[in-house]
């Protein structure tokens, strides 16, 4: 039990310090791959949406619903643009 | 076996540490490998924790009676799976299961912010491993499940009997998985005010957990009233005890929390005020755990100081001391643009809502701690019980179920009259409608009238939502009624599920008032054959019987319940006498109905065969555990994601912190 | 919150903190009850409160009469030095028993009695993850 105890712990502590011992990446790093697939609404598109609604359902003023609409497309466009980091 | 449930908990200790460490200097210099290898700590604290939790299933299950929490929580005589599930019976399991709780989620929310918001993953992995390096060193230092005794009993203790019921075998992991998953809101956050402020990425994933967590305490505290009702025998399903007070102020703040962030959300407002919000929820959920394994308050002694209590109050300081800190060190970067335009405005509405959430939390910390406070201040111990706490929270409850209705129909950012008549006119009148036809019907109590035409507003609400919203659909679609429903609850499954969720709490309202204001009462003794009346049943006493069950010794009271001429069936109001130990429970004869529950105990008896019973009439009560279910199908509603089918162009840089090739 | 309007703000905030307070004010004044020891009821020390108070002790092991007739208990709580004699009319809670904690509430009568209206008993184990055993409404 002890030796089977003390080779799972040394097997362990190898896996976790494992990526210390990498060598650190290039800063500025390159796109190493492309992945496509579905995400969740952002959190503008979800007020968005739920302005759409409100405005159907008649609780948004007019001049609210257009000063509204305006922040959040603007806030849309903004997340859209390419960040230099990964998401 | 004890070894190895031990080293694993110590190795587990040690590597929660590292991956503190690593986190804390791999986010500092900014070395994603050394987040990597944090990562990898925590997987592995997963895995040890996996493996000392099977030890303690697995000794349990054998009633090894060498370990001193078997002995203490199992017996021969013990059904199996109550052996299982005293897994988390005593305060050591508890702790175990808090802790293995803890690494499920903090497994889950790394690969989900390692892959959408890796910024925050230094942060978010530091607070989940030093929340856990905690709870690991109370289990390997100061309260450990492997200790074992030299000379084992022949027998366990076995738990007590009235745990050994199903609704109290769910009702902690339950609660657990609430309290413990108002870490990982508190650790995004955290995570985002080191990095700079809060966005609203990680403010979307931040609510998805709080909601989840708010789940969880929902159902755990609707498990705890059920078995208290069923099980007590006291014919009350909620005592205001510590205990239960525990449970409640985080599940106050949270849903605050989940009302805040949607003006957070849709207006960019209150920043400051929601990451307060969650800071404070989880300091409520460790002094919540605190509160009910210190048993510091439920003492009858004056303030006892054990060493578990005196670690956990030190830890949530430090916590709450660095986290406020830090809250305030953002301050500035959290204020926003925005602000409040009028005092008649959906944002004004979620304000007072929040307001009376706080205020309603407030009031329970201060009626639960009242004693150690007063203690302190005047040198006496003083009780507030749940007079104080029912003077003091219905009113705020009230007010509560007016805003709910209010809310979702007042207009954003200012109401005009228009608006307001549209609204709230055809609900208002169910309500008064209601009401007046309460009062005709000859209801007094000015407290339940008021409160029932509350819900007949706030139904009226409700109900109005449901139908512009199908007439929308329908003007623009043209769907027939069913399609329309369906697509308008399925796509806006946040905002129709919380409409069920109120719907539920409605039903909650009304079946609280029905119980507490109109319940009625009687304590008789009867000889066999006697009947007594109680509101508009009679119930009739056939007798005594003994039996054996298991190592209890039974004694039923045979009865039959009429109402008027009809024969509504017979009834057992039973005491279970155990034999080991000197405890016994009560099994109530309970016969339920969406109008009331005809609700009897048997108290006494003598040796000639007469039968003390006590007799309640408790209105409604049905509606609470139907509004249980109606709020756990809003939930349900409301968390399910919304995914759209956006093709996205995702980069995969290198030397990116993502776990992803572990 | 940004630059709202701060007379109305604060007006509102001091408006709900001043209605909070006054209700609990109200609600400490019905639903306080003060703990007093054996020993000090025994006193007759005038600064001991005699009315609402919680009592907690032992059940002194042979002192428990029960009518069940008549739902009146009476037995001794004692503080491990001195004893005084209660009187109980209603629900014993399950778990009530000669030589376990119980608290009672009630008042101290002229004749030396202590009159419960409210009896509780406390389980012996340490931890207990439900407390409302053996709790008894008024």
């Amino acid at each position: 039990m002890g030796v089977a105890l003390v080779l799972l712990a040394a097997a362990a502590a190898a896996w976790v310090l494992a990526p210390l011992l990498r060598p650190a990446p290039i800063a500025g790093a390159e796109v190493l791959s492309v992945s496509e697939g579905l995400r969740r609404p952002s959190a503008a598109e979800q007020a968005l949406r739920d302005l759409e609604f409100d405005h159907a359902m008649g609780k948004v003023g007019v001049e609210d619903y257009a000063t509204l609409r305006a922040g959040y497309e603007a806030a849309i466009a903004a997340d859209g643009r390419p960040a230099g980091g990964a998401r | 076996m004890a070894d190895l449930g031990r080293f694993s908990l110590l190795a587990a200790f040690v590597l929660a540490l590292y991956a503190l460490l690593a986190a804390a200097l791999g986010g500092r210099a900014r070395r994603p490998e050394i987040i990597q290898s944090a990562a990898r700590a925590l997987w592995a604290v997963a895995a040890l924790e996996v493996v000392a939790a099977a030890v303690l299933a697995l000794v349990l299950a054998r009633r090894d009676y060498t370990f001193t929490y078997v002995v203490s929580h199992v017996s021969n005589a013990q059904a199996l799976v109550y052996d299982l599930t005293s897994f988390w019976g005593g305060m050591e399991g508890s702790l175990l299961l808090w802790a293995l709780i803890l690494s499920a989620y903090t497994v889950l929310v790394v690969r989900a912010v390692g892959r959408d918001h890796p910024r925050l993953l230094p942060g978010v992995i530091g607070v989940c491993a030093g929340v856990a390096a905690f709870f690991l060193f109370m289990l390997t230092r100061v309260t450990s499940p492997f200790v074992t005794t030299p000379f084992p009993p022949a027998d366990g203790r076995g738990m007590n009997p009235l745990l050994l019921n199903p609704w109290m075998a769910i009702h902690p992991p339950t609660l657990y998985l609430g309290f413990v998953g108002l870490t990982v809101p508190f650790a995004i956050v955290i995570a985002s005010l080191l990095e700079g402020a809060v966005d609203e990425g990680g403010v979307l994933l931040a609510r998805r957990w709080m909601m989840w967590a708010w789940y969880c305490l929902s159902m755990g505290l609707m498990f705890g009233a059920k078995w208290s009702y069923v099980v007590l025998g006291w014919g009350g399903y909620w005592a205001w005890d510590p205990v239960e007070n525990a449970a409640l102020m985080p599940w106050l703040v949270a849903t605050a929390f989940l009302h805040s962030v949607m003006i957070q959300e849709r207006r960019g407002m209150l920043k400051q005020w929601t990451v307060l919000l969650v800071v404070l929820a989880f300091g409520l959920s460790i002094f919540g755990t605190f509160l009910t394994r210190s048993g510091v308050l439920s003492s009858i002694h004056s303030f006892t100081q054990s060493p578990l209590g005196t670690y956990f109050l030190v830890f949530l300081a430090a916590v709450m001391l660095a986290a406020f800190g830090l809250v305030a060190w953002r301050w500035e970067a959290l204020r926003s643009e925005n602000t409040l335009d009028s005092a008649l405005s959906r944002e004004s509405v979620f304000l007072l809502n929040n307001a009376v959430f706080l205020a309603t939390a407030f009031t329970v910390f201060l009626g639960t701690v009242f004693p150690v406070v007063s203690e302190v201040l005047t040198g006496r111990k003083i009780n507030v019980g749940p007079p104080f706490f029912a003077h003091v929270v219905t009113p705020l409850a009230l007010v509560l179920l007016l805003l709910m209705g209010v809310g979702p129909l007042i207009a954003w950012r200012r109401a005009s009259p228009a608006n307001l008549r549209q609204s709230f006119l055809t609900p208002g009148a169910v309500g008064v409608a209601l009401g007046l036809g309460l009062l005709a019907a000859g209801m007094r109590v000015p407290g339940a009238v008021l409160t029932f035409t509350l819900c007949g507003f706030v139904a009226g609400t409700i109900g109005l939502e449901f139908a512009r919203g199908i007439r929308v659909r329908r003007a623009h679609q043209g769907e027939g009624l069913v399609r329309a429903f369906l697509g308008l609850v399925l796509q806006n499954r946040r905002r129709y599920g919380g409409y069920t969720v109120h719907l539920g709490i409605l039903l909650l309202f009304a079946g609280l008032t029905g119980s507490s204001v109109f319940s009625t009462q009687r304590l008789v003794t009867l000889h066999p054959g006697e009947t007594v009346r109680i509101g508009e049943y009679r119930v009739r006493f056939d007798g005594l019987r003994q039996s054996t069950n298991g190592g209890a010794l039974v004694i039923t009271a045979g009865l039959r319940a009429f109402s008027g001429e009809r024969d509504l069936g017979a009834l057992e109001a039973r005491r279970n006498l155990f034999l080991a130990g000197e405890d016994s429970t009560t099994d109530v004869a309970l016969r339920s109905t969406l109008r009331d529950d005809l609700y009897v105990t048997l108290t006494g008896w003598t040796d000639k065969g007469d039968a003390t019973l006590r007799l309640l009439v408790n209105p409604l009560v049905a509606w609470l555990w139907i509004g249980g279910l109606v709020i756990s199908a809003g939930a349900a509603i409301a968390m399910l994601p919304e995914r759209r089918a956006v093709r996205v162009v995702q980069p995969v840089l290198g030397g990116a912190w993502s776990p992803g090739d572990m | 919150m940004g630059r709202t309007r701060p007379v109305v703000f604060v007006g509102g905030v001091v408006v709900i903190v001043l209605a909070l307070a006054y209700l609990v004010y109200g609600g400490i004044q019905q639903g306080a009850t003060y703990w007093v020891t054996v020993g000090e009821l025994l006193s007759k020390d005038p600064s001991v409160p005699q009315d609402r108070v919680r009592l907690g002790g032992t059940v002194v092991p042979g002192s428990v009469t029960w009518d069940g007739s008549h739902q009146h208990l009476r037995f001794a709580v004692t503080d491990g030095a001195k004893s005084i004699p209660v009187r109980y009319s209603g629900i014993v809670p399950d778990i009530f028993r000669e030589g376990r904690q119980v608290v009672v509430e009630g008042r101290l009568t002229s004749d030396g009695a202590f009159a419960a209206t409210t009896l509780l008993a406390k389980c012996p184990t340490k931890y207990n993850p439900a407390d409302p055993q053996g709790q008894v409404p008024r």
